[in-house]
Order: structure tokens, then C-alpha cells, then sequence
């Protein structure tokens, strides 16, 4: 006996593919939905420990985790394995592959800044002459923001910016620290644009519990979990996509779900690369090229406020202020957003002291810390791409991914630029500057992965259409984050779940 | 099975979960009732990490220093689990004139050229890690500042 086919397969619970299950199994149609980890029950999965319990006393088992800064010993087994689901880079040129394999992806550990893209970011061609534009606009985009916001649960305060359009927000109607006060002034003598921080609130802002559940109680969702999607299939004759082959976890038993509309929400990459593995999606030959995120200068500058008084504490954002209207920047294209934050104590690697004298220090410089985190757009170039390194397979025996991609003197000087002016405005606000530098983190760690699938509006050069919809098979979606043709400075979640949500509209209308 | 032999069963499941839990049970941990093996550093390594973790971190009025937290057998079990760069490193650095003075110069992103300085550099780090995360730095802490709990959210391990 054959199992029946499904009107739609979502491969991946995440904000994409928790989002296209959200709106579909609302609007009555049925979705079967693959996610390649277990569904956690988070009430059993986590429990207080005291770090000093832990066999690494909070260091870590050393070496298991070579590409994920962010993996420290409380949270490592939230981590893909690396050794499991190896990958290759120019040794030149790492790249950190973060991944999570759970229901709920990356939801359930993601920042949780929500910033709307602008057309600075949808029509960025037009602006500066570089690359492509979106085949959207704002408009476009801007009643599923609408949506998202409040479904998220998304604070934080209209100023009327353009290059951070206004949302549907709770208001945050928080006062600012006295150190936040004296640095906003300070911004505000420079010309530099200041706002709070714009985050979705809540204990849990997740898809496991912001949307799974309203689409399981519909009872039109069914979820496997620790299934890994290894192949798209499609119909010989028609060329459409016709289900999926997908791995037990577990047991290395293989599957195959037979489906109407194929709907890929995997990240990013691991969509990128189950689509390199089907020889599918890729008339155009752009697929897995012009992969760019975002670069991150950690405490670009670290200061400490002299005369901190209490209230402490209090973060803000800065957004891109660069090359707005005219190409003003003789030295980089686009531009950056800072996140600053207030209070606590500086790292001890700041102080040239040790023993008595710097713990003295960090008693004196209690509270005192102000440091800015730079966040840059990186230009989507053809070059950076990844493609299927076949002698490189996952415990499942799947081919995985090569990377070859690499920063532009565009990112260094835009990174330079950040120092030099976080190092102003520290100075302006009567701060003490006690380190700076220009480094951003390798490609990849800033988690925020984007562009390997692109949209455009021709399919010569871009792999979907407006719609998040395949050119060469219109009843395939890709709905996450590889489909953006640029990024701004943006945390890019935001906006992976209003396109997934328009994408959704879409193939619900029955326009596939 | 009987019914009574049932009941009895059914009294006892219960019993045995809780245990296999912990729940109830008094334990203890090792470092309480016995002293670290030390199989890394040689003798003289060792003498020199207990001075250079006692000078980044001494004990100072009532709050532990390293040496009260066992940092340096820490460090040895550690490093022993490292890899061979740090092991070199750590090895080299304390087989090394020992000379505080490389801790005095300005921090820079880039670790300094100078192996025996960024051995200093990874040093402090990891020895005032090593405290901070003990429980003897943390009970004491924890007297003056009820906010230092030591306490975080553990993932426990996926099947």
C-alpha cells in the first residue's frame, strides 16, 4: 500500500518553514513537515547547573567545537556536530558553518533583533550602481512586516528612520541610562541617527511556540522530526518537483514522501545544498553563488564611562547612517549599524595589570563599561559561493558543502570607518576610549548566512522568482534566508519570516 | 503475576526512578573527598603554574584566589586535554624564564608575536576563568553579591 501524496512537503521548522506551516495549515491546506532534528520537549531538555559541576568547570570539552564561538559548556549539545557534518574551506579562508538540528531551529537561540529592510536595501542598484536589485520594493513587503511584528511580539520605538522603516510595535516606553543619555547627545552633535533596541519579547520567541502550535491545532500539520531531506524528485515527464527522499536520523533508513508543492525552509545553506544535491533549481548556474552575511567588529570599541552613576545599564542601536542619499563614502559602498550597551565590568584583557592591582582596577571600572558592536553589510559577489564537495559526506553519507568565499576591501574599510567613528562619538560623550580595533569575525559566525538561492526578475540570473518560487519548477519554494539579494546591516530573521509569510499567501492562492 | 506480588511491583517502580533521578540523595563531589591526579605538566612546570596563578590571581581579604580554587591542577587536567598548539604553548611558556613584565603591555586585538607574551596573555585568561567558575570564588562572591550564583541553563545531551 502507498502512503497518499502530500499537498505540500515543508522541509525545515524554522522561521521560514514554521511561518509557510503557520499561514498554510490555517488556511486549511495540509502540510506535512520534515525537520532533520528532534522535537526537544524544552521543559526536560534544559536544567539549572552550577558551572562549577560541569567537567570543563565552563570551558568546554576542548576542540569539539572549532567554528561555533557561540557553543559554551552549558549550551554545546545545542550544536550540530561538526565531526558528524564536516564541510571544506580554503584553509585561507575558514568559514564558520553554524548550524542547530532541532525543531525550531534557530529560533530557539536567536537574537531576536527584528529590523525591517528599506529600499535602501530592495533597490541598492539603484542607489550606488553595484549588483542587483530585489524583484520587490518595501511596499511590498511592508503589510507582511505588519503582520510578523505583532505576531512576534516585536518592541521597541518608531523615530520615523527610513533606512529602519517604523513597525507595529509594542512601544518601549523605557527611560535611558545616564551613560546611554550623555552618549545619545553625543550622537545626536555628530548627526548620527540613535534609537532603543527593536527585539521580539517574550520567555520563548520561537517557532515552537509563536507558530508550530496555532498550525498543529488547525489539524492540518503533521511534523517528522529527525528527518534529513538528502533529494528533491522530480517528475520525468513534467520536470515538476514531485516529494522528497529523507533519512531516518536515527537509523539511516531511507524514506520518500510524495508531494504537490515542495517547500524548502532548511537555512540558508542547507537548502542551498539539498537543491545542489538534486540537480535541481539551476538553469540560471547562480545557485550557491553570491553567498554574503553580514560582518561583526565585537567591541569595535570598548570604553568605560568615568563618572558612571547609577541607574546603569541600557543598550541602543545605531543604524546605517552611511551613504543614505548621495555616494558620499569615497572609500566603501552601503554602510553599518552599530549595537552599543552600557554597564558592567570591562573584560580583564583590557588592563595591563594582573594580581592585586587589577582587581583593584575592576573594582574601580564596576559598572563603567560602554562598548559598540559593528554590524556591516557584506556585497553579494558571484565569487563567494558554495558547491558540493563529493568527498566530503555527512555521517549519512550525503555530500556536503565547499566553501570559497572571502571579505573585499569594501568590508575592511567599512570596518575602519566604524572604529574611527565609535571612537568619536566615545570621545564626544566624555568616555575613555581603553581599546578599539577593526577585525570583524571570519565569514559566517554572524549566523546570518544569506544568498545562495536569489531572487530576481530574470531567470537568467537568479534562481527564484518574487515569490520565493523556483523559475525552473513553480512548484518549489525556497523560503529562507538564500533567497535575499542583499542585506543591509539587518538581522535578517525578520525578514525571512514576512517573505516567508507573502510566499505563503502566494502558493496558497494556488498560483503555482 | 499475583495481584499482592502486582502491588508490590507498583510500590517499588516509583522507588527506583527516584533514585536513578538522584532525588533525596545525599552526594558529593569528588574534589571533596579526594585530591586531582596531576599527569601533564612535570614537576617543575607545575611549581612554576602554581606561582604564576597565585601572582594573576592572589587571594585577597576573604574572596579565594587561584590557588585556593586548584586552578593550577585544573589547568593541568585542562591543557592535557588541549591541543598540541596549547600544550606547546602552556609547556614552553612555563619552562620559560618566569618574568611577569609581558603582562604590563597594552592589549591589542592581534595575540602578541612573542609566544612566552601570548602564553602570559592565555594565562590570565584561563587561570581567571578558572577561579571565577570555582566553587570556592563563587560561594564566597556570592556572600556580598546574592547575583553571583554560578548558576546557568544547561542543554542536556540530544539522543
Amino acid at each position: 500500500m502507498s502512503t497518499p501524496i502530500h499537498e505540500v512537503v515543508i522541509i525545515g521548522s524554522g522561521a521560514s518553514g514554521g511561518m509557510m506551516a503557520w499561514n498554510l495549515c490555517r488556511r486549511g491546506i495540509k502540510c506535512l513537515m520534515l525537520d532533520a532534528g528532534p522535537a526537544l520537549d524544552l521543559t526536560r531538555a534544559r536544567t539549572p547547573r552550577k558551572v562549577y559541576d560541569l567537567p570543563y568547570r565552563g570551558f568546554g570539552r576542548p576542540g569539539r567545537f572549532p567554528h561555533v564561538t557561540q557553543a559554551d559548556e552549558f549550551n554545546a549539545n545545542l550544536w550540530l556536530d561538526e565531526k558528524q557534518n564536516p564541510y571544506t574551506t580554503d584553509p585561507k579562508d575558514p568559514f564558520y558553518w553554524v548550524r542547530v538540528r532541532l525543531v525550531g531551529g534557530k529560533t530557539l537561540i536567536w537574537g531576536r533583533a527584528c529590523w525591517r529592510l528599506s529600499d535602501h536595501e530592495f533597490a541598492g542598484r539603484d542607489k550606488d550602481g553595484f549588483g542587483e536589485n530585489w524583484p520587490i520594493r518595501y511596499q511590498d513587503l511592508a503589510p507582511y512586516y505588519d503582520k510578523v511584528e505583532p505576531l512576534f511580539n516585536v518592541a521597541g520605538r518608531n523615530e520615523g528612520l527610513e533606512q529602519i522603516p517604523d513597525g507595529k510595535l509594542l512601544p518601549d516606553t523605557s527611560t535611558d541610562s545616564a551613560s546611554v543619555t550623555r552618549f545619545i547627545a553625543a550622537c545626536q552633535v555628530k548627526g548620527v541617527p540613535v534609537t532603543k533596541p527593536r527585539r521580539s519579547t517574550g520567555a520563548l520567541a520561537s517557532s515552537v511556540n509563536l507558530l508550530l502550535p496555532d498550525a498543529l491545532k488547525s489539524g492540518n500539520l503533521t511534523i517528522v522530526p529527525n528527518a534529513i531531506a538528502r533529494e528533491i524528485t522530480t517528475d520525468k515527464n513534467t520536470g515538476l518537483a514531485n516529494g522528497v527522499f529523507f533519512l531516518d536520523r536515527h537509523s539511516g533508513r531511507e524514506l520518500h514522501a510524495k508531494a504537490r508543492v515542495v517547500v524548502v525552509g532548511a537555512s540558508c545553506l542547507e537548502s542551498t545544498r539539498l537543491l545542489l544535491n538534486s540537480g535541481i533549481a539551476n538553469s540560471s548556474g547562480v545557485l550557491g553563488r553570491y553567498l554574503f552575511d553580514q560582518i561583526y567588529v565585537k567591541n569595535v570599541v570598548q570604553a568605560i564611562v568615568p563618572d558612571a552613576k547609577a541607574p546603569f545599564g541600557g543598550s541602543g542601536y545605531i543604524p546605517r547612517f552611511r551613504n543614505l542619499g548621495k555616494q558620499t563614502h569615497k572609500k566603501f559602498l552601503r554602510g553599518y549599524a552599530y549595537d552599543f550597551g552600557s554597564g558592567g565590568t570591562p573584560n580583564p584583557k583590557y588592563f595591563p595589570l594582573y594580581g592585586e592591582a587589577l582587581q583593584r582596577k575592576l573594582s574601580q571600572v564596576a559598572n563603567q563599561s560602554f562598548s559598540l558592536t559593528t554590524m556591516g553589510e557584506v556585497l553579494a559577489r558571484p565569487e563567494n559561493r558554495v558547491t558540493i564537495d563529493k568527498d566530503c559526506k555527512d555521517a549519512w553519507g550525503i555530500p556536503s558543502l565547499r566553501f570559497d568565499c572571502r571579505y573585499s576591501d569594501n568590508e575592511r574599510e567599512m570596518a575602519i570607518d566604524s572604529m574611527n567613528t565609535a571612537d568619536e562619538l566615545c570621545h564626544e560623550a566624555g568616555f575613555q576610549v581603553i581599546a578599539k580595533h577593526s577585525h570583524f569575525v571570519p565569514f559566517g559566525e554572524s549566523i546570518h548566512d544569506l544568498g545562495t538561492c536569489r531572487m530576481g526578475a530574470d531567470p537568467k540570473t537568479s534562481v527564484l522568482n518574487a515569490w520565493n518560487q523556483s523559475h525552473d519548477i513553480r512548484n518549489l519554494y525556497v523560503v529562507d534566508g538564500s533567497s535575499f539579494v542583499s542585506g543591509g546591516a539587518q538581522n535578517p530573521t525578520l525578514s525571512i519570516l514576512a517573505l516567508a509569510w507573502r510566499a505563503s499567501d502566494h502558493l496558497a492562492s494556488g498560483a503555482y | 503475576m499475583k495481584r499482592r506480588d502486582l502491588l508490590k511491583t507498583a510500590a517499588i517502580l516509583p522507588a527506583i526512578a527516584a533514585a536513578q533521578q538522584n532525588a533525596g540523595l545525599d552526594a558529593e563531589t569528588p574534589d571533596a573527598v579526594a585530591d586531582p591526579v596531576l599527569r601533564f605538566f612535570n614537576a617543575a612546570q607545575f611549581a612554576v603554574l602554581v606561582k604564576l596563578s597565585d601572582a594573576i590571581l592572589p587571594r585577597i581579604g576573604q574572596t579565594p584566589g587561584a590557588l585556593d580554587a586548584r586552578v593550577p591542577e585544573f589547568l593541568d587536567f585542562l591543557i592535557g586535554r588541549s591541543s598540541a598548539e596549547e600544550q606547546k604553548l602552556y609547556r614552553n611558556g612555563l619552562d620559560h624564564a618566569f618574568d611577569l613584565a609581558p603582562l604590563g603591555e597594552a592589549w591589542t586585538y592581534e595575540e602578541p608575536r612573542d609566544p612566552y607574551a601570548r602564553f602570559l596573555q592565555r594565562a590570565k585568561h584561563d587561570v581567571l576563568t578558572a577561579a571565577i567558575n570555582s566553587r570556592e570564588w563563587i560561594a564566597a562572591v556570592a556572600k556580598r553579591n546574592p547575583a553571583v550564583t554560578g548558576t546557568g541553563t544547561y542543554w542536556l545531551p540530544i539522543e
